[in-house]
């Protein structure tokens, strides 16, 4: 992950006691500095652009009005990321509500017939998606359990190690192994076709 | 051959740990002497390293506007609020500092839960209802339909306690108000376990098996039936019409599939193949079938008996809770039978499953995907 914030988890203890003095604007640093991660997890939830940016203020607005409860035993993050994975759970469970099955009747369209055209039309990153790979990846991480895709992001691309992920997935440090190894095998397993040439391409 | 299978399956187990280096020694020592004979592993070590690269090459989501503008209205009108434990943990160290109220914390507590209690009690809309059995005339529609329950589909209670069940449910027809009556929840179906279970499943070849419309006949009468069983599981019959015309939503976009009957059942239903144009022709082997929405206890018993039989360790069904996509409709607990089996094996087989669009749910498929190495 490119850390544009080398150190953020200081910034963020200043910043919250000037929240904490009365000055509420302090928290746009906040949610800059946090914003990619974040979007990152919301962004494991839901593939449409709307869904992911209302998502977002929700987790912002509910974390600005929880700010009291960090204790600042953790870091900042994890304790965000805890609360960011519930919001969005709620919301994820809310939403399949309100749309019932229409959600589920996408969610098996994509999975049996755009395997082979993949539709990018709504996804959030359309601006910045430039190859075929990035694609393909994104469809088969959309279509995993998020446990799964959540632990691999979280090691992957956020670079965190085994114990840190424990920390924030609120799980043992065994049952992060596991996901790793599972979600690992199940993305290759569908990536088989592609995956030959991209060793191809890394040798 | 076979030891070698069976290095390959231990090693690929700890190949995730490896390529993170989490091991020990010797465990290392073991994979890299295993790697250099082995190509088969050494390739999947290399699949690891590229699916790294890759995700670490995904693009951050991209918004078109600016969240905190969206946000910042909110937050700046409004001060933290100062949450209970705060406040109370504040009191609780001013307390314990004169050692002599150690039980008022838990006393207020207990007093403010009585009064909460006290006030629902008093407030209980249903109460009045509760008493009479009847509707209070002067009670407005508006206020009426804040009272409708849906009729559940229970999945906690056990069938026994169905019966004693019961939910008060205000019927409006036209204008007038009937007094509220009492439904009983209707029970679920009960699980039927497999009959004859030393019957096999029949293979039948694909003249004896019949044509594809004779198939989309079958599904058609699978569908009128439904239908007419949804109506009597839920008495209401607009609850009945709401989930059927969802279900018309679900299956709109048709595609052809080419029908391929592969056996017969020990129950005498058949279970089909269906294959889409243009892809590539696969071998399915049907273990799981579920009609009308009736899940049996063959979905996992056929499952666990195929395992066993090939002496494969396995598996978890991807994404497990994709799979009862009509089933969704009417039992929630399904879902998480499925999710339970899953829990109960371990790698190395991944099944996958094909879900007729026609007839969602209506019959599931599972394909068994071997890993390469232990074939």
């Amino acid at each position: 992950m490119r850390d544009l914030y080398p150190n953020k988890e200081e910034r963020t203890r200043e910043l919250l006691l000037k929240i904490k003095n009365g000055q509420p604007h302090f928290f746009e640093e906040i949610v800059q500095i946090y914003q990619d991660g974040l979007a990152a997890l919301a962004r494991r939830f839901f593939s449409n652009q709307q869904d992911l940016e209302e998502a977002l203020q929700e987790i912002f607005l509910r974390l600005y009005q929880n700010l009291d409860k960090f204790r600042g035993e953790a870091k900042f993050f994890t304790w965000a990321y805890r609360i960011a994975v519930n919001c969005c759970i709620n919301m994820h469970n809310k939403m399949k509500k309100d749309k019932g099955v229409k959600s589920l009747d996408q969610k098996l369209a994509e999975s049996e017939f755009q395997l082979q055209i993949p539709d990018t039309t709504n996804n959030p990153e359309k601006k910045a998606i430039e190859n075929e790979s990035v694609t393909l990846i994104l469809q088969e991480m959309d279509k995993l359990p998020t446990k799964y895709s959540r632990v691999l992001l979280l090691r992957e691309w956020q670079e965190f190690s085994y114990d840190e992920i424990a920390q924030v997935e609120n799980c043992s440090l065994a049952s992060v192994k596991t996901r790793i190894r599972r979600g690992r095998l199940l993305l290759i397993e569908r990536l088989k076709p592609k995956i030959k040439e991209w060793r191809r391409e890394n040798k | 051959m076979k030891e070698k299978g069976g290095e390959c399956r231990e090693i690929r187990k700890l190949l995730s740990d490896f390529y993170d280096e989490l091991l020990g020694h010797s465990d290392n020592e073991k994979i890299e002497s295993h790697l250099k004979i082995c190509q088969d592993c050494k390739q999947n070590l290399e699949n690891y390293q590229v699916l790294s690269k890759k995700i670490k090459s995904l693009p951050v989501p991209v918004f078109t506007d600016d969240i905190w503008k969206k946000i910042s209205s909110e937050v700046t009108n409004s001060q933290p609020i100062h949450s209970w434990i705060d406040v109370l943990s504040q009191f609780h160290a001013t307390l314990f500092s004169n050692r002599s109220f150690k039980f008022a914390i838990p006393a207020m507590v207990s007093i403010l839960f009585l009064l909460i209690g006290y006030k629902k009690l008093v407030e209980d809309p249903l109460r009045q209802f509760k008493k009479d059995g009847v509707v209070a005339p002067e009670q407005t529609m508006e206020k009426q339909e804040s009272f409708q329950f849906r009729p559940r589909v229970n999945k906690t209670v056990s069938q026994n306690e169905t019966g004693l069940l019961e939910i008060l449910k205000p019927k409006i027809s036209g204008q007038r108000v009937l007094p509220l009556k009492k439904i009983a929840i209707p029970a679920l179906p009960e699980l039927k376990p497999i009959e004859n279970k030393g019957e096999k499943a029949v293979k039948v070849t694909e003249k004896e098996a019949g044509q594809g419309e004779e198939i989309e006949e079958f599904m058609a009468r699978l569908d009128e039936q439904g239908e007419k069983d949804l109506e009597e599981k839920f008495e209401s019959k607009k609850e009945a019409h709401r989930l059927t015309v969802r279900r018309q939503v679900s299956s709109q976009p048709a595609k052809k599939y080419n029908y391929r009957p592969i056996e017969i059942l020990p129950d005498g239903k058949k279970a089909f193949s269906a294959a889409v144009p243009g892809k590539e022709e696969k071998n399915f082997i049907p273990l799981a079938t579920v009609y009308r929405g009736k899940l049996r206890k063959k979905f996992i018993g056929e499952l666990d008996k195929y395992i066993s039989k090939n002496k494969l360790r396995c598996g978890k069904i991807a994404l497990a809770g994709d799979v009862l996509y009509r089933l969704y409709l009417r039992y929630e607990w399904a879902e998480k039978v499925v999710q339970k089996f899953s829990r109960e094996f371990k790698e190395f087989v991944i099944f996958k499953r094909e879900v007729l669009k026609e007839n969602p749910g209506a019959l599931i498929e599972l394909e068994v995907a071997i890993p390469e190495s232990t074939k």
